[in-house]
């Protein structure tokens, strides 16, 4: 199973243009508050004009991140970066000018700085980011500088705090140096927190895909081998049928004997190859492409064949099938395949005198089926086993020889194939029961 | 007159099993283990009814063969018996896609491996 991971940047980008319109709600509300409710003096028109801007500038990024993440191809990360330099260059400006309308140092909105140099070290490089932090501190620094010699106006938010810091030397020296220097060390952590988790996620991807290559060639290598012994295979029944079906001579009862036995091995040989066959070409999506299906058609066949097969074992089946159940996308080969392989081991693993039902219902989104048995069940420790190639109960009689121990393999391979999930509950002794949910779309 | 079956296949151990089965039911026989000597054996022989595997030598041989013989207007109505291993091989079901794509008359579709017994029986039932 491969977790394809969207790109973080593009993650990043649309995280922090969601960011964004918060901030700028609630700028223009904590504005509005500031002013009308507690009547602390707030250059509010200017503000509410630059909140304009910073939503405009917001609608275009998303309009730039669609764009980019619908055409760009391999460029992705490329182009998301570049943005993502545009949306930061483009914040601090015009943090710093609300910052000017709004007290300037003295107005704590200083720390939103900082979440920039944080998204900046987690995306860019350290070069890079060093010039957005420095570009930031540039920002701050002339706008202290040019309040505390009046080039240009001071906005004090009067009633909200004392405002002759911007006039006081040592208040602006210390809290400059306080917010250089916790900038820097913001990213320098978050450049090692983050370099940490992309190497960590990195390796997990790469592991992701040489384990599904893995498979694939394990897949592909099987799919030759069987189709090779199954060659073999056609040869060696074919000319034993001709001598089993006495058409080469008379055997006597000896050799007649040996020859059926011969015949039967090769027999279940032919089935257990056609099985893994089938399971591996799953597996590779070898199968043809889905079609409109009705699942009531699909059962339908199988439930006569099922009401055989537990008459002659003397079983009561029962079923329903909900007829509101709509046609949907799905490969009518594997869909019987799936039901067939559940309700043939359902009578195979059911004494006589016992009971099997099925049922199929519609949901909202799902269709969701239910094959029951009270049968031999399965050994708890062994429930997890179910699905593995290969696996056999360890309370099946010997005599039971006929399975592959691929059937549940392959019915599970046809769920996941479908999108769908599957689950078993079962019980020694009492039974056994397969829940089968699939998405309709 | 006997009826005359050309089995086309390049498994000569399987054709020898096939061949043993048909004539002990009073058929003649032919082979050939290719594409190209099965057309010329068709020319030569004119069969009642041919059996031919879709895939020799891993490619579509017996299947491109099957279109030349139904092109050609004396054999458009030729009997015949294609074996096909290609559901397990490609996951295609070759029986549908022909029959969606063009109706050849009287091609009848068998999975591989097929019993000897069954094919002596479809045989019958399409010559007689």
């Amino acid at each position: 199973m491969v977790f394809r991971l969207k790109p973080a940047h593009v993650t990043f980008a649309r995280w922090f243009i969601r960011i964004r319109w918060i901030a700028v709600g609630m700028l223009i509300f904590a504005t509005f508050i500031t002013k009308n409710v507690f009547g602390v003096s707030v250059q509010d028109t200017q503000i509410y004009i630059l909140s304009g801007l910073l939503l405009m500038t917001n609608v275009f990024h998303v309009v730039m991140i669609n764009r980019i993440v619908k055409s760009a191809g391999i460029h992705v990360v490329k182009l998301v970066k570049r943005e993502l330099h545009v949306q930061i260059t483009l914040d601090l400006f015009i943090l710093t000018c609300i910052l000017h309308f709004s007290g300037g140092i003295e107005n704590p909105l200083i720390i939103f700085f900082f979440i920039h140099m944080v998204i900046a070290s987690s995306i860019f490089s350290k070069f890079k980011t060093y010039i957005h932090t420095v570009s930031a501190i540039i920002l701050l620094v002339a706008l202290g500088w040019s309040e505390y010699k009046e080039i240009i106006p001071h906005y004090p938010l009067d009633g909200f705090i004392e405002h002759s810091f911007y006039q006081n030397k040592e208040i602006i020296l210390g809290a400059g140096s306080f917010f250089i220097f916790t900038a820097i060390l913001i990213v320098r952590l978050t450049q090692m927190v983050i370099s940490r988790a992309l190497k960590v996620e990195d390796a997990y991807v790469q592991t992701n895909i040489q384990l599904v290559k893995k498979d694939v060639l394990q897949s592909k290598y099987v799919l030759r081998v069987t189709h090779n012994i199954k060659g073999h295979l056609a040869a060696i029944m074919s000319n034993l049928r001709v001598v089993q079906a006495n058409m080469v001579g008379d055997l006597n009862t000896k050799q007649q004997e040996l020859v059926d036995r011969s015949y039967n091995r090769s027999e279940l040989l032919e089935n257990f190859v056609t099985e893994l066959l089938s399971l591996h070409r799953k597996r590779l999506k070898q199968e043809p492409e889905f079609e409109e299906v009705s699942l009531v058609d699909i059962t339908s066949k199988l439930i006569s064949m099922t009401n055989t097969l537990a008459k002659e074992k003397g079983q009561i089946f029962t079923y329903h099938i909900d007829k509101t159940i709509p046609s949907f996308n799905g490969n009518p080969l594997t869909l019987n395949e799936l039901f067939g392989n559940l309700l043939t081991n359902a009578v195979k693993y059911t004494p006589p005198g016992g009971d099997i039902r099925m049922t199929i219902t519609n949901t909202d989104k799902y269709i969701l089926s239910e094959i029951s048995d009270t049968g031999v069940g399965i050994p708890e420790d062994e429930i997890t086993k179910v699905f593995n190639e290969f696996y056999r109960a360890s309370n099946v009689e010997k005599g039971v020889k006929s399975g592959s121990g691929l059937g549940l393999s392959i019915v599970k391979q046809i769920v996941e194939n479908h999108n769908g999930k599957m689950q078993v509950e079962s019980q020694v002794g009492k039974g056994t029961k397969f829940l089968i949910t699939l998405p309709k779309k | 007159m006997d009826k005359t079956i050309l089995l086309i296949d390049d498994d000569q151990d399987l054709i020898d099993a096939f061949q043993i089965a048909i004539e002990s039911q009073g058929y003649n026989t032919e082979s050939a283990n290719n594409g190209s000597d099965g057309y010329l054996k068709i020319k030569s022989h004119n069969p009642d009814l041919v059996i031919l595997d879709v895939m020799m030598d891993n490619d579509l041989e017996g299947y491109n063969l099957l279109h030349k013989i139904k092109e050609d207007q004396i054999y458009h109505n030729l009997p015949i018996i294609q074996l096909t291993g290609m559901v397990d091989q490609l996951g295609v079901n070759l029986r549908s896609a022909v029959e969606e794509q063009d109706e050849l008359p009287n091609v009848y579709f068998e999975n591989k491996p097929i019993d000897p017994l069954r094919l002596i029986e479809l045989i019958k039932e399409l010559l007689e």
